[in-house]
C-alpha cells in the first residue's frame, strides 16, 4: 500500500499509467486508503487503470480513467458465450499479451480456440487454461492465480447463484487482485446484474453495445461500439 | 685397450637381488584372539630395505576384493538366446571385445576380428559395445556392494574393488564374504572372477588372472603375483610384445630388475602400476559416494485423524528439508510423504513441482494443498518425507537497494508462473491445467493442442493465409442442429451471412472430414459458426460461437 500511495511508476510500463498528483496531502491519503470516493473525476485519485484504453473509444470516454480497472475486479454480464461479451476486453487482452503476460481463463465454458486467438493478437502460447470441476474450484483457482501475480488478467465464468457468501467470495475476488496487482474479469449470466456485487466495475454486454451498469463516478447509459 | 671396462651394475645389487617385500615394519607379534589368521608377521628385517619410492612406505593393513566382471559387455544386453559377441573398433578394425558361454563354445575368443567370428558361428548375434551402459551398470553394482564395505570404488568397465578389511568381523571370515558376494553378483546376472590382496592393483591382477585364492598378506604377495604373466598387469598389448621379446613374462621376472633401467623403458605409467600391484607405492582410489538423499520421520506420539497435526509436524519436517537443501545449493523437484498407520499400510503421496524449489513457504504450499486431496483411511500415528533427487539450483543474488518499484505482475514467466502451475495442479489434478498451441491442420479441430505452460511455441505457418473467419469459442463436440420451416433453428431461427468456407482433409489419418462453413446469425445479433457435411447424411452442425 505504501508503494501504491507514493504514485511513481516507471514510464511506459505496459499496465500501469503514470498517475498524477504525487503530493501526499490529507485527503490523497484518504482517498488512497478508499475511505472517500470522488464522485467525478476519477483519475487524479490515484485510480489505476490498463494503459491504452480499452480499444473502443465511446467506452473509453465514459469510463473513469478512460480505460479498464487495474488490479480490481471487473463484471461483465451477458447472455452466453456469444453474446459480445469477449470481444469486448480482446483489445485489451491483446496488448497484455503482446507485453509478455500470461492470461488465465478459469473455467471457460467451451475451449477458446487457438487460431482465432492468433487472430486477435493474443498468443497461444501466453494462454493459462485452468478446467475446474465445479464453481468452488473455480473461485479458488481464480483467487490463486490473481493473488499470485503470475497472470496479467484473469477471466472467470460463474453462474447467478456464486456458492456460499456471495458477496464474501466476490470481495475476496477483489482483494487478491489488488495483492497480485492482476486485472480480474468475471464473467456471469444477465440475471446476475440484479444482485449486489463490489466489483469496481460493472457491464452489461450485447453484440455491439454495451451499457455500464456501475462505475466510479459514471451514468448508466448503452451505448454502441465501434473499435 | 683399457679403459672401456663394461660397466656393469653394482656387485651388491647383482648378489643379492632386493627383497621383493616393501619396506617393513618391525616385525609384531600376530595379535592374539583375531578370528582370522590373515596376517603374518612380516619376516624381512629393515636392513634389506629396497630403495624404492617414498621409500618409507608401509603398507596400511588394507584388503581389496576386486570384482572383475569379463563379460560386462555382453551382460547389460537382453538376453536373446542367440549366441552373442560384442565388438568394438579397436586399431583400425573391428574385433571381439567379449562374448557369452555359447559363443565362446563355438570358439569365438575376444580379440577375434568380427567377420572370423562370424565365420566361426554363423549364427552369432554381433552388437556394438555401450560403454555408457557399461558404466551404468558397474555404478549400480556398486550401489548394492556397498552393503559389503563403505568402500567402495568403481572401475568401469572392468569392474569394481571394495575394501573389507573393517567387514570382515561382520561377516564372519573372509570365505564367507566373499562367498556371498559371488552369489549375489551371480544372482544379479553377472559373471564374476575375485581377487583378494591387500593392494588394489594386486587384488585385479589376481582377479584378471583367474586366481581367487586370497592374498592377505604384503609377505605373500610378491610369491603370489610372480608367476603370473605380464598381461595381467593391464598393460598395453605393444608393451607386452616388447616385453616378451625381451624375455620378460612373468612378474617376477619385472620385479627383479632394477627400477630406473626398467622405468626407462616400459615408462612411467607401466612402473606406476606395477609398484602398486607389488605394494611398492600407495594406491589410492577414488570411493564412490552414492548421491545424497534426505529421509525424516516424525512420531506424531499419538493416532491422529487430525490433519492440522500432521501438516505442522510435516512443516517442522519440511524446515529441516530446506536447510538440508541450502547448505547443498541444490533443489527438489519431487517429494515422496509417507503417513503410516498402526494396522493399515502406510498411505504414499507423492507430491511434485513445476521447478527445483528449495524455500520452506513453496514446499510447504504445494505440500499442504497436496495433503487436502488426501482421504485417510485410518488414524495417522507417524509421518515420514524423503526428498526426490537433488538437483542444483542457484540463489539468486539480493539486490543491496531495497526494490522500490514493484513490477508490473505477470509480465515475465518468473517464480510466479510456475509456482501457481503447480499450486493449481495440485489441487485440480495435473491435467487441469495446461496451455495453448496452434497446429498447422486445416480441420478445426484439430487445429488446436493443449501444452505445457511456458513449453516452446507452436508453428506459425502461412496456413492462417486465406481462411475464414474463425470463431473464439470452439465446441468440444459439433452440435447437430435442427430445423424448423426450411430455417436453422436454435432457440431461434439462424440466418446465414457469410459462407461457404470448403474444407476438406484428413483421408490419411481417418479423421477424414469434408464441409461447408458458414457464419450465422441469429435474432439477438450472436454470430455462430456452423457447417453442413457433405457427404452423407448432409446435417448441419453447429461447431463454434463467435464472441
Amino acid at each position: 500500500m505504501d508503494i501504491q500511495a507514493s504514485g511513481w511508476y516507471p514510464t511506459g510500463s505496459p499496465l500501469h499509467s503514470s498517475v498524477k498528483g504525487s503530493a501526499e496531502g490529507p485527503i490523497e491519503r484518504l482517498v488512497d486508503g478508499r475511505r472517500i470516493w470522488w464522485a467525478r473525476g476519477t483519475q487524479e485519485a490515484g485510480a489505476r487503470v490498463l494503459a491504452g484504453g480499452t480499444g473502443y473509444p465511446a467506452l473509453d470516454a465514459a469510463l473513469p480513467g478512460g480505460g479498464w480497472p487495474a488490479a480490481a475486479l471487473t463484471e461483465i454480464l451477458s447472455a452466453g458465450p456469444g453474446g459480445g461479451a469477449l470481444s469486448l476486453v480482446m483489445p485489451a487482452l491483446a496488448r497484455l499479451t503482446a507485453a509478455g503476460g500470461w492470461i488465465g481463463w478459469v473455467a471457460p465454458p467451451h475451449t477458446p480456440y487457438a487460431p482465432a486467438l492468433e487472430a486477435a493478437g493474443l498468443r497461444p502460447d501466453r494462454q493459462l487454461l485452468v478446467e475446474a470441476a465445479d464453481d468452488g474450484a473455480a473461485l479458488w483457482a481464480m483467487e490463486q492465480a490473481l493473488r499470485s501475480g503470475g497472470c496479467a488478467a484473469v477471466l472467470a465464468w460463474a453462474d447467478t447463484r456464486l456458492p456460499g457468501a456471495e458477496t464474501t467470495a466476490l470481495r475476496r475476488l477483489q482483494l487478491a487482485a489488488g495483492a497480485g496487482g492482476s486485472w480480474a474479469l468475471l464473467f456471469r449470466p444477465l440475471a446476475a446484474g440484479v444482485r449486489p456485487s463490489p466489483a469496481v466495475l460493472r457491464l452489461e454486454a450485447a453484440p455491439g453495445r454495451v451499457r455500464i451498469l456501475k462505475c466510479r463516478g459514471g451514468r448508466p447509459r448503452w451505448f454502441r461500439l465501434q473499435p | 685397450m683399457t679403459g672401456a671396462r663394461r660397466r656393469s651394475r653394482p656387485a651388491s645389487r647383482a648378489a643379492h637381488p632386493p627383497p621383493l617385500t616393501a619396506a617393513s615394519p618391525a616385525p609384531r607379534t600376530a595379535r592374539s584372539g583375531e578370528t582370522l589368521a590373515l596376517f603374518q608377521p612380516p619376516s624381512s628385517s629393515p636392513a634389506s630395505r629396497q630403495p624404492g619410492p617414498g621409500s618409507g612406505h608401509q603398507p596400511s593393513r588394507q584388503l581389496w576384493v576386486y570384482v572383475g566382471l569379463p563379460q560386462l559387455a555382453v551382460e547389460v544386453l537382453p538376453a536373446d538366446g542367440r549366441p552373442t559377441a560384442v565388438v568394438a573398433e579397436s586399431r583400425g578394425r573391428r574385433s571381439v571385445v567379449a562374448c557369452d558361454g555359447a559363443a565362446a563354445r563355438a570358439g569365438v575368443r575376444p580379440g577375434l576380428s568380427r567377420d572370423g567370428a562370424r565365420a566361426l558361428e554363423p549364427g552369432l548375434r554381433i552388437v556394438e559395445q555401450l560403454p555408457r551402459r557399461e558404466a551404468a551398470a558397474v555404478e549400480r553394482l556398486a550401489h548394492w556392494a556397498l552393503q559389503f564395505s563403505p568402500v567402495v570404488s568403481c572401475d568401469p568397465p572392468e569392474g569394481l574393488c571394495l575394501e573389507v578389511r573393517g567387514s570382515l568381523r561382520l561377516f564372519g571370515g573372509l570365505g564367507p564374504l566373499l562367498a556371498q558376494l559371488e552369489q549375489g553378483l551371480r544372482q544379479l546376472g553377472h559373471e564374476p572372477r575375485l581377487g583378494t590382496a591387500p593392494t588394489a592393483t594386486a587384488a585385479r591382477v589376481l582377479a584378471r588372472a583367474g586366481r581367487s585364492d586370497p592374498v592377505t598378506g604384503s609377505g605373500a604377495l610378491a610369491a603370489a603375483l610372480g608367476p603370473l604373466s605380464v598381461r595381467h598387469l593391464a598393460f598395453d598389448a605393444r608393451l607386452v610384445s616388447r616385453l616378451r621379446g625381451m624375455g620378460l613374462r612373468r612378474i617376477a621376472d619385472l620385479a627383479r630388475l632394477p627400477r630406473d633401467g626398467l622405468s626407462r623403458r616400459i615408462g612411467r605409467r607401466a612402473m606406476q602400476t606395477l609398484d602398486r600391484a607389488l605394494g611398492r607405492s600407495p594406491d589410492p582410489r577414488e570411493a564412490f559416494e552414492p548421491p545424497a538423499r534426505f529421509r525424516a520421520v516424525a512420531d506424531l506420539g499419538q493416532e491422529t485423524g487430525d490433519m492440522t497435526l500432521v501438516e505442522q509436524t510435516l512443516a517442522g519436517l519440511v524446515t529441516s528439508l530446506s536447510g538440508f537443501l541450502l547448505a547443498r545449493q541444490c533443489g527438489i523437484q519431487r517429494l515422496a510423504l509417507s503417513l503410516r498407520h498402526l494396522k493399515a499400510p502406510p498411505t504414499r503421496v507423492t507430491v511434485g513441482l513445476a521447478s527445483p524449489a528449495r524455500e520452506h513457504g513453496r514446499l510447504m504450499a504445494v505440500v499442504r494443498e497436496r495433503l487436502a486431496r488426501v482421504a485417510l483411511s485410518a488414524p495417522v500415528v507417524e509421518v515420514g518425507l524423503a526428498s526426490g533427487p537433488l538437483m542444483d539450483l542457484a540463489t539468486p543474488s539480493g539486490s543491496l537497494f531495497a526494490a522500490t518499484v514493484r513490477d508490473a505482475p505477470g509480465t515475465e514467466a518468473g517464480p510466479a508462473l510456475p509456482e501457481l502451475v503447480e499450486r493449481l495442479r495440485a489441487r485440480l489434478g495435473a491435467a487441469a491445467v495446461s496451455s495453448l498451441r496452434r497446429v498447422p491442420d486445416h480441420r478445426p479441430e484439430r487445429a488446436w493442442q493443449r501444452m505445457e505452460p511456458a513449453g516452446a511455441g507452436g508453428e506459425t505457418s502461412s496456413l492462417a493465409a486465406g481462411q475464414g473467419p474463425r470463431p473464439l469459442w470452439l465446441l468440444r463436440r459439433p452440435e447437430l442442429l435442427t430445423t424448423r420451416d426450411g430455417r436453422l433453428w436454435l432457440d431461434g431461427p439462424l440466418a446465414l451471412e457469410a459462407g461457404p468456407e470448403r474444407i476438406e482433409s484428413g483421408w490419411w489419418d481417418g479423421g477424414d472430414v469434408s464441409r461447408d462453413y458458414y457464419v450465422a446469425r441469429d435474432q439477438a445479433a450472436a454470430r455462430f459458426w456452423v457447417f453442413r457435411e457433405r457427404r452423407g447424411a448432409r446435417r448441419w452442425f453447429l461447431h463454434g460461437i463467435f464472441a
